[in-house]
């Protein structure tokens, strides 16, 4: 891969990796640096990587920091989730898109991820199994498991509607 | 398929108890949906409580197969594994008319379909990452100085070796020994000792001209410079043309007082393929004999001695290594530090 493969891979997967990030770790600023690091690690290993597998390479990239990053978080995640009375979580839900990106957000973080790399940029098991280092079976089962819980979320809305 | 126009056969068929389970729960799915229909007395009662004994699982008997993407699945039913593998689109064309098929006349089925296709997430295009400009690098050249000391130090290696393997026969070339018929014949024409004019100053050939024990020099310019004019010039019999971008006077008298002794024809026998001019590699050649070894045609031995000398300043070890070669025999001394080496 040479330098101009690079700075087209920029151009085109810095967006889609940026949306990803934000919304996997749901802060903007957290998945400007997840993307930047990766951007950062893909040139150091410019020569290594070949351009057919940049994408993948970069998109694995930010999953990985995307996990350690909610690794390190569970903790200081859980005492707060456990500081939260009923009533500050419930919410009145009217759209069934808010009511999903809640879904996602409440979802494991495993099931989370490959939902994301499924939906926003199309990735077949395969290829999410690249990235995440799963089979292609256990992407298959996440997925299921995921599209199970979100189904479940929204029923409650579409009850209530 | 219960529609509006055939709901009252439907209920009437019900009140005499002909609908059989499957019927029946398409009837209250109907009627769920549109209420309007059920009479106001509540005929049909819709509560799960005081539904017959209904075995949902006779519905799925009609979806008896397993999307082939989800078959390795170890949990969920088929029609869960159904609804997600269409949410998916990862359903075959047989698969898909199957279950369009179950949909079909399946309101419950359709509506949990519906559900199922709104858990996929759209990308959201307005996100973009800021200044993305500032994850680009700029292509710069890069001086390829490796490469660049790896030529020039072949380059220097080639030209020494040259230099010092066939430079040495060259500068006899610059030596032209003219025989002549005439002997000795002093030179009365006043052009021979015609004064150089500054402007006309070439100093390109210095004519010594031999004429046994004196030695008479003259600079030429640059129209007397050829054979033929320098014929025309001296009648001198005998003449030693010099470029004086190689030799220096003293060298030029140093070299004729060595061969004054040799006779003209012996001294024709040094050079007699010589000419008179040197190319451009014969003078670069002799000038960085000049610069390395201090003089324009130094021997081997003298070639030896010299690059023995700067081998042993620049590593601080003596070192002296000689090659001679005379009359066939060839003998070489090699000495390093306190260690010395010869071989006759």
């Amino acid at each position: 891969m040479n330098i101009h493969d690079y700075n087209s891979g920029v151009d085109s997967y810095a967006d889609g990796l940026y949306r990803f990030a934000v919304k996997s770790c749901g802060n903007s600023d957290q998945a400007r640096d997840f993307v930047q690091d990766a951007f950062e690690k893909l040139w150091t290993k410019l020569e290594t990587v070949e351009a057919d597998k940049m994408k993948s390479y970069l998109f694995s990239t930010v999953y990985n920091a995307i996990v350690d990053s909610a690794r390190k978080n569970q903790r200081k995640q859980t005492y707060e989730a456990n500081l939260q009375t009923p009533s500050q979580v419930e919410t009145t839900y009217f759209d069934v898109k808010e009511k999903l990106e809640e879904g996602l957000l409440k979802m494991p973080e495993i099931q989370k991820q490959v939902v994301l790399l499924r939906d926003y940029e199309g990735y077949s098991y395969h290829e999410i199994g690249e990235i995440t280092g799963l089979s292609e079976q256990q992407v298959k089962v996440y997925i299921f498991r995921a599209r199970k819980f979100l189904r479940t979320y929204i029923g409650q809305l579409e009850v209530l509607i | 398929m219960i529609t509006k126009e055939n709901i009252d056969a439907y209920l009437l068929d019900f009140l005499e108890g002909n609908l059989n389970p499957s019927e029946l729960l398409e009837l209250k799915t109907f009627l769920r949906e549109n209420p309007s229909f059920n009479p106001d007395f509540e005929l049909v009662n819709l509560d799960k409580d005081n539904l017959p004994n209904f075995n949902k699982a006779s519905l799925k008997k009609n979806l008896v197969f397993e999307p082939t993407a989800f078959q390795e699945i170890q949990e969920g039913t088929i029609e869960e594994k159904m609804f997600v593998a269409s949410a998916e689109n990862v359903l075959s064309e047989t698969e898909l008319i199957h279950f369009k098929n179950h949909l079909i006349g399946n309101s419950l089925a359709q509506k949990e379909f519906d559900i199922f296709k709104k858990t996929r997430f759209e990308a959201d295009d307005s996100i973009i990452f800021p200044n993305v400009s500032q994850l680009k690098r700029i292509e710069t050249k890069v001086f390829p100085f490796k490469m660049f000391a790896k030529w020039s130090a072949a380059a220097i290696v080639v030209g020494i070796g040259f230099w010092l393997f066939f430079g040495s026969s060259s500068m006899n070339k610059n030596v032209v020994i003219k025989k002549s018929t005439n002997f000795r014949k002093e030179s009365t024409n006043p052009q021979a000792v015609k004064p150089i004019l500054p402007n006309e100053n070439i100093n390109l050939i210095r004519n010594y001209k031999f004429n046994q024990q004196q030695l008479t020099t003259r600079t030429l310019s640059k129209s007397e410079v050829s054979l033929r004019e320098c014929k025309e010039t001296f009648s001198a019999p005998n003449e030693i043309v010099f470029d004086t971008n190689v030799l220096d006077t003293n060298e030029a008298k140093t070299y004729i007082d060595q061969n004054e002794t040799l006779p003209i024809n012996e001294l024709a026998k040094i050079s007699p393929n010589a000419s008179n001019t040197l190319t451009p590699l014969e003078f670069v050649n002799s000038k960085l004999k000049k610069r390395f070894f201090g003089k324009y045609n130094p021997s081997k031995e003298e070639m030896y001695v010299s690059i023995s000398n700067k081998i042993s300043s620049a590593v601080g070890i003596p070192f002296l290594f000689i090659r001679k070669q005379e009359k066939g025999n060839r003998s070489f001394y090699f000495r390093i530090g306190k260690f010395s080496f010869e071989k006759n």
